[in-house]
């Protein structure tokens, strides 16, 4: 993996000089490089945007383009693996015009918001140094605002946009929708081999029709080139936490294949183990857990194709706080109401994983083969397997409920450009098999999905001035449900659309409004379900007659990013037809454990709105080296029949954070080698009550606001000028050991939340490099 | 060409090694292989007079959910002393299991709890597990014309929890049987 600034340096020469200057009779030349090789690039493709020609530069990287006229030059220099670079040139005289190029698996150092000119205001988040290579997705995705967490204990979290998420946050891995009964809350998300991560506020139809909160699309990828020598590169890292004892070994290796040019491998995998965590007070037991996870990539690339194989498992097993399965309404109620677990679930520190748990595989494979630039395959076959174990302490847990998911996916695209416009065509079909053991709490299924779209973008309206995207799509479903008693169909369909403009205004503002229509069927629980919700004391009872849900939502957003600060703010609004939720009933249901409420799943229209702002900025001058970023996430919901909000809604926070950092941390000049290097920073966390809520739903009402204060110091040490650092990150989380609940644990009714926690990671990166000459 | 047949073979070695679903959808399998407790009975013989045996099920053989339980209502004649014991079953699957052994077995961390919602039923507990009360057998003295209810609790208590009361643990049952005196 290679780090890099992306950094673009033009260098005007003006070493040809003719006597003459004819109207066109200019020459432009130069030589392609790549970023970290001071050998030049050959064969780099080069496109001149006024001409509408194509060239190429030599097997030394030289071009020369002549009979330029007195006017400006658009040209694009690109190269299949590296990201295109642009640059403008007004030809009054012969120049000259360098390009680097750098690899598509550069990553940003910071949290940029992506203001690229193609109008996704999406917002990237790359492996940010200041937080772990070794953390998972949904951790990371916290990070921004507008985003945050659903927690299931400690060891299921799931990341959630604009107070939506499960079926309606869409996770797009390797260029398959992630596929894991995300329509349990209590389900995590399960990815290995992440590589870079976007959220974007915006359906992308380019997968999926569902993004009703967004979309997370993690983008794993590997360096490939022309290389003959073999060469490898590849990162080790580990991390203990103090709180739950826990640790995490990883790694990433990636290789070219020596011999044989323009193939790429990577594989990846890490392990972790953690006991129990506990809060400021007591000990939360069985809250442990072991995971382990691998995968590969193979990717090879030609001048007319390109391809990439991937594949990854994902398994873990992980302890439930044995306080919080409660199934029976009596002790559900006596445990809302009282100030701290039983002695019994606070007993003292193990990594015994006991009943009740959850064991969770997930694997994962995806093939991409793209011909010409302009075709391209995509396929991909997932499994989940999913089981939850019943059992009190003391007892060997045994399975209750297993479910199994195959989901198999197929895309062909069609990629043209027409002028500035780029177009993308597609089909897309998809077919999902779900069966279950022990427990039917969802019937087995056979779903099967057709689907077309058409996407358009252009980037370049009036000099980039405008950007447009725009998108259509229609899906359809055949779903056959087995249930035990008896079979049910369903058809849904339903078109979804997007849209996006971008606007760049004066000083440096950018303006993105969107609209985009999304829509989902309703999921097998939500039509079928018949029981005990896991651990919640209810029986949630299905309705198999619901309708599809669709969504309209629109939002403005500005921005501006400006040399050492970028701030956004924005509005949105998201109308939510037909939107399904589980309510009581006011009726109860006797069972052997005596009577438990029954929620019903029902329907009504839903309006989610809100704002999220944020602000970052480096000091210069005499606070230089300081640095500081303020964010602000605000939501609101309303069911439009009762007039009243929904609940588990994220609460609105605050955050600062305040960073000071050395002279060349993260860089990479080429003048100063700087060995050593450091980055020391607070965040402060303000977590408002979720005041906007309906009591009326709520088992007990939402905790107190509450603040936490978090630190964090990065050591690097760089070996040599142009290589990655070794990091060493000691992290402190809620340093003042504040007890809190957080409204958006499904388990805040048992238990705090955890306590202080430290935490030491070391990151060491190396490369393995066998080169026949010096460089 | 080389660089394809690379491709074909890795991608072949690796889908026979992907993980599979060994059942087929189209046939669910049948229901619970785990341990519910269904069904929830107490026999009454009067004492000194065994031919007179009453009894009451509570009964959800298909689990939580899914269709309504039933209860019996017991009758129980007035002054009267009836000597009581509780059954534990499994009715869901093909087999019908007896749960009420395994309590027995496991009595140390179990105990069962009779609220009686009138004073006109009194109940003690004659069996135990050494140290404290279990609750399968029972005594149950009945006085004059009432109805009301008894709410049947088993609660269980492992790791040296059990104490006697049943205020701790967690509950495997808990069945409000209405009960007429008459």
């Amino acid at each position: 993996m290679i780090k890099q600034l992306c950094v673009l340096y033009i260098v005007l020469s003006t070493g040809f000089l003719y006597a003459q200057q004819n109207q066109c009779d200019f020459i432009l030349s130069g030589t392609t490089y790549e970023e970290h090789n001071p050998t030049p690039l050959s064969y780099a493709v080069i496109r001149v945007l006024e001409l509408d020609t194509t060239f190429s530069s030599d097997d030394e990287g030289h071009y020369i383009l002549e009979h330029l006229c007195q006017q400006k030059y658009t040209l694009v220099c690109s190269f299949l693996g590296f990201r295109p670079d642009t640059h403008a040139v007004y030809m009054d005289k012969n120049k000259g015009l360098f390009f680097t190029l750098h690899p598509e698996n550069c990553e940003l150092d910071e949290v940029v918001v992506k203001a690229d000119k193609s109008g996704s205001s999406g917002i990237v988040l790359l492996r940010n140094n200041d937080s772990s290579v070794s953390n998972d997705g949904a951790s990371l995705l916290k990070e921004i605002s507008g985003a945050s967490l659903l927690q299931t204990g400690n060891n299921t979290v799931k990341p959630v946009n604009h107070g939506l998420h499960s079926s309606r946050l869409r996770v797009v891995q390797a260029g398959a929708s992630i596929e894991n009964q995300q329509w349990g809350e209590e389900h995590g998300l399960e990815l290995s081999g992440i590589g870079n991560l976007t959220l974007s506020d915006q359906n992308n139809l380019l997968y999926h029709h569902d993004g009703i909160g967004g979309v997370v699309i993690a983008n794993p990828h590997i360096y490939v080139n022309e290389d003959t020598t073999l060469s490898s590169e590849g990162l080790l890292y580990s991390s203990i936490n103090s709180n739950g004892s826990s640790g995490k070994i990883g790694g990433e290796l990636s290789s070219n294949l020596g011999l044989i040019p323009w193939i790429g491998m990577k594989t990846f995998g890490s392990i972790s183990r953690g006991g129990d965590v506990h809060s400021p007070m007591y000990n939360i037991n069985n809250t442990g857990y072991q995971n382990y996870d691998y995968g590969w990539m193979l990717d090879a690339k030609h001048r007319k194709f390109s391809s990439t194989l991937f594949y990854s498992l994902v398994s873990q097993e992980l302890g439930v706080f044995s306080g919080s399965h409660i199934e029976n309404v009596t002790d559900f109620e006596r445990a809302i109401k009282a100030a701290q677990p039983d002695d019994i679930h606070t007993g003292s520190f193990d990594y015994q994983i006991e009943g009740p748990k959850q064991a969770v595989q997930h694997e994962l494979l995806s093939y991409q083969l793209k011909f010409l630039d302009k075709y391209e395959l995509q396929v991909s076959r997932q499994f989940n397997q999913r089981e939850e174990f019943e059992g009190h302490i003391g007892e060997v847990p045994e399975v209750d409920l297993q479910l199994n998911l195959t989901t198999l996916n197929g895309d062909i695209r069609y990629y043209s450009t027409w002028k500035n416009w780029n177009s993308t065509l597609g089909v897309n079909a998809m077919n999902q098999a779900n069966t279950w053991n022990y427990r039917e709490f969802i019937p087995n299924y056979e779903n099967n999905r057709l689907g077309g779209y058409m996407l358009i973008e252009n980037t370049d309206i009036k000099d980039e001035k405008y950007g447009i995207k725009l998108g259509v799509r229609y899906d359809q479903y055949q779903n056959k449900y087995y249930t035990l008693s008896g079979n049910v169909n369903r058809v849904f369909s339903n078109m979804a659309y997007s849209a996006q403009g971008v606007k760049n205004l004066k000083n440096n503002y950018v303006l993105s409004i969107m609209n985009g229509m999304s829509w989902r069927p309703p999921s097998a629980n939500e039509l079928f379900s018949k029981g005990v919700h896991h651990g919640a004391a209810t029986i949630e009872r299905g309705d198999v007659n619901l309708k599809k849900e669709v969504s309209n939502q629109s939002q403005i957003e500005i921005f501006k990013r400006w040399g050492t600060y970028h701030g956004s703010v924005n509005v949105y609004g998201n109308y939510i037809h037909d939107f399904i939720y589980s309510q009581p009933t006011g009726n109860v249901a006797l069972t052997v454990k005596g009577a438990f409420p029954v929620y019903q799943y029902v329907q009504t229209d839903a309006v989610f709105y809100g704002s999220d702002f944020n602000f970052e900025y480096e000091f210069k001058q005499r606070l230089s080296g300081f640095s500081s970023s303020t964010q602000y996430t605000f939501i609101r919901t309303l069911d439009v029949a009762t007039n009243k909000p929904l609940i588990g809604i994220p609460p609105n926070r605050v955050e600062q954070q305040i960073g000071y950092q050395s002279k060349h941390y993260n860089q990479y000049d080429n003048d100063d080698f700087v060995r050593y290097n450091w980055k020391v920073g607070a965040e402060g966390q303000y977590f408002f009550r979720r005041a906007n809520t309906n009591l009326a739903l709520e088992f007990a009402p939402p905790p107190s606001s509450y603040l936490l204060l978090n630190t964090f110091f990065v050591f690097q040490v760089k070996n040599r000028q142009d290589y990655n650092p070794v990091n060493i990150r000691l992290e402190v989380n809620n340093i003042l050991n504040t007890p809190y609940r957080n409204y958006m644990n499904r388990y805040r009714f048992f238990a705090d939340e955890m306590g202080r926690n430290v935490k030491l990671t070391l990151e060491i990166p190396f490369n393995i490099i066998n080169r026949n000459q010096a460089l | 060409m080389k660089k394809l047949s690379i491709y074909f073979v890795t991608a072949a070695l690796l889908l026979g090694a992907c993980k599979k679903d060994e059942n087929d959808p189209q046939n669910p399998t049948p229901t619970n292989e785990e341990e519910l407790i269904t069904t929830v009975t107490l026999h009454f013989y009067e004492k000194g007079n065994v031919d007179n045996h009453v009894m009451g099920s509570f009964r959800d053989v298909d689990g939580a959910g899914g269709n309504a339980a039933t209860i019996d209502t017991i009758i129980l004649d007035t002054n009267t002393i009836y000597t009581a014991s509780i059954e534990l079953l499994d009715e869901s699957g093909t087999d019908v299991v007896d749960i009420t052994t395994e309590v027995k077995e496991e009595s140390d961390e179990h105990i069962f709890c009779y609220e009686p919602s009138t004073s006109e039923i009194n109940i003690t507990i004659t069996d135990s597990d050494g140290t404290y009360p279990l609750g399968v057998e029972t005594e149950w003295t009945t006085g004059n014309t009432a109805s009301g209810s008894v709410k049947v609790t088993l609660k269980h208590q492992p790791n040296g929890q059990k104490d006697g009361s049943c205020s701790s643990g967690e509950t495997d049952v808990e069945v409000d049987f209405p009960v007429v005196i008459q």
